[in-house]
């Protein structure tokens, strides 16, 4: 999975949320580095919306702007839980062949 | 009461498709303008016109060809490319007593005349492997060096009106291995951009060198080709490269078929079947066409055999990434 695609189902994980406020919360979850353009933004919603992984929700005009708000879907929760469960394997092995013990930090 | 602003995002907007337009356009200005406003801007930034620019070349790409159709070129035009690799290794190797008695000039031993086959190959294998790999900043490396070697090799032509490495077929080649650029990375619409425009205009500036400052070989498609005024690809229609790209053609069917894409197979032979008339016409009885025939079965079936393994690392590489590496 690639990184934006894990940030953008890890930023709608908890709840809808409109454009905007994606690339703010992916800002967060990856502490300011990954500052998604909108244009990346928006083809990579119309791809996670074709393959079913995230489904629009509503429209709201706010100040004669467009709000799209987007949540993450059935099939989504699963293609990231799977994606975290391979991350963890990877990171314990990795954790282990260094000597980080979980304890020791 | 739009602002000069929403007005530059707007004609930006432009870029993409219309479909997509209706669909994402008055969520994506209103996205941008709330990100606009929250760093207090008045115009776009140069960042975001580029992001807009490739996100709109994607939105294009991708309404054109699905990914498993991507993937399907890819795998094409790395049957072709290392098919003529390896036609071109293998000749240069062995030179065969029948090519050579036969006074045969496939245009590729002037190709690698000079570098090599080894250092030709490399040019392409290199960057495609990478690609496909998923570095993307070697394979980038590696096509830019490709294509400043092309460069170089234009302006050697041009300036010199003689060869480095370059002939027409070296021209194909590097159409080829563009479609190889744009179907392995399609997330790079710039770099896809910039290597078919290239590649194109080598083509047409060898063709151009070759109809002017030698004399064109004599097969009679292309004095038929003169005939019709089309002196820049006259060049490149000589007997050989005919051949080449006939190879290319039928490759191309049998790997569309085995795919299941029948209709585009079939047209690819429509398109395929005069040209092969008119090269087995003007060739059929002399020493170079059996010749020629050798190398075009030789050529297809390395091609094949390519394509396949090709398509089959691709598949694996989906399988043994698991469902979550598709996205």
């Amino acid at each position: 999975m690639q990184e934006p695609t894990f940030l953008i189902l890890t930023a709608l994980a908890d709840g809808e949320r409109h454009g905007y406020a994606l690339i703010e919360e992916i800002s967060r979850i990856s502490n300011g580095t990954v500052k998604l353009g909108v244009g990346t933004l928006y083809t990579a919603l119309d791809r996670l919306t074709k393959e079913g992984l995230i489904e629009h929700t509503r429209d709201e005009t706010v100040g004669g702007r467009l709000r799209r708000s987007y949540r993450i879907s059935a099939e989504g929760e699963a293609r990231l839980t799977e994606e975290v469960r391979r991350l963890e394997a990877n990171l314990t092995a990795a954790r282990r062949r260094l000597g980080l013990a979980r304890s020791a930090r | 009461m739009a602002t000069t602003l929403e007005r530059s995002y707007r004609s930006l907007l432009r870029l993409f498709p219309r479909d997509w337009r209706q669909l994402h356009g008055e969520a994506l200005i209103g996205t941008l303008l709330d990100a606009a406003e929250a760093r207090q801007a008045i115009r776009p930034s140069a960042g975001e016109r580029v992001d807009l620019i490739l996100a709109a070349a994607e939105a294009r790409m991708s309404s054109a060809m699905s990914a498993a159709q991507r993937s399907l070129l890819c795998a094409v035009s790395a049957g072709v490319g290392l098919a003529l690799v390896v036609c071109s290794a293998a000749y240069d190797l062995a030179r065969p007593a029948w090519l050579v008695h036969a006074g045969v000039g496939l245009s590729w031993n002037a190709a690698i005349a000079v570098v090599g086959a080894g250092a030709f190959a490399l040019g392409w294998l290199l960057p495609l492997a990478a690609a496909l790999l998923g570095y993307r900043r070697a394979a980038i490396a590696a096509w830019g060096a490709f294509e400043l070697l092309v460069f170089v090799d234009v302006m050697g032509a041009v300036l010199h009106q003689q060869w480095v490495f370059a002939d027409p077929t070296s021209a194909l080649f590097a159409g080829v291995l563009s479609l190889g650029a744009l179907a392995a990375r399609p997330r790079w619409p710039l770099l896809a951009a910039v290597s078919i425009s290239v590649a194109a205009a080598y083509a047409l500036l060898l063709s151009y060198v070759e109809t002017t400052a030698v004399d064109p070989p004599d097969a009679a498609a292309v004095r038929l080709f003169r005939s019709l005024h089309f002196y820049l690809w006259a060049g490149a229609l000589n007997f050989g490269n005919l051949a080449v790209v006939l190879a290319a053609a039928a490759l191309a069917a049998i790997c569309l078929r085995i795919v299941g894409h029948r209709k585009t197979s079939a047209l690819v032979i429509a398109i395929a079947v005069p040209w092969a008339v008119a090269w087995a016409a003007t060739g059929a009885g002399t020493h170079e066409f059996l010749a020629h025939a050798q190398v075009v079965m030789i050529m297809v079936g390395a091609g094949v055999a390519a394509s396949v393994v090709v398509r089959g690392v691709v598949v694996h590489r989906h399988a043994e990434a698991g469902r979550t590496r598709r996205v």
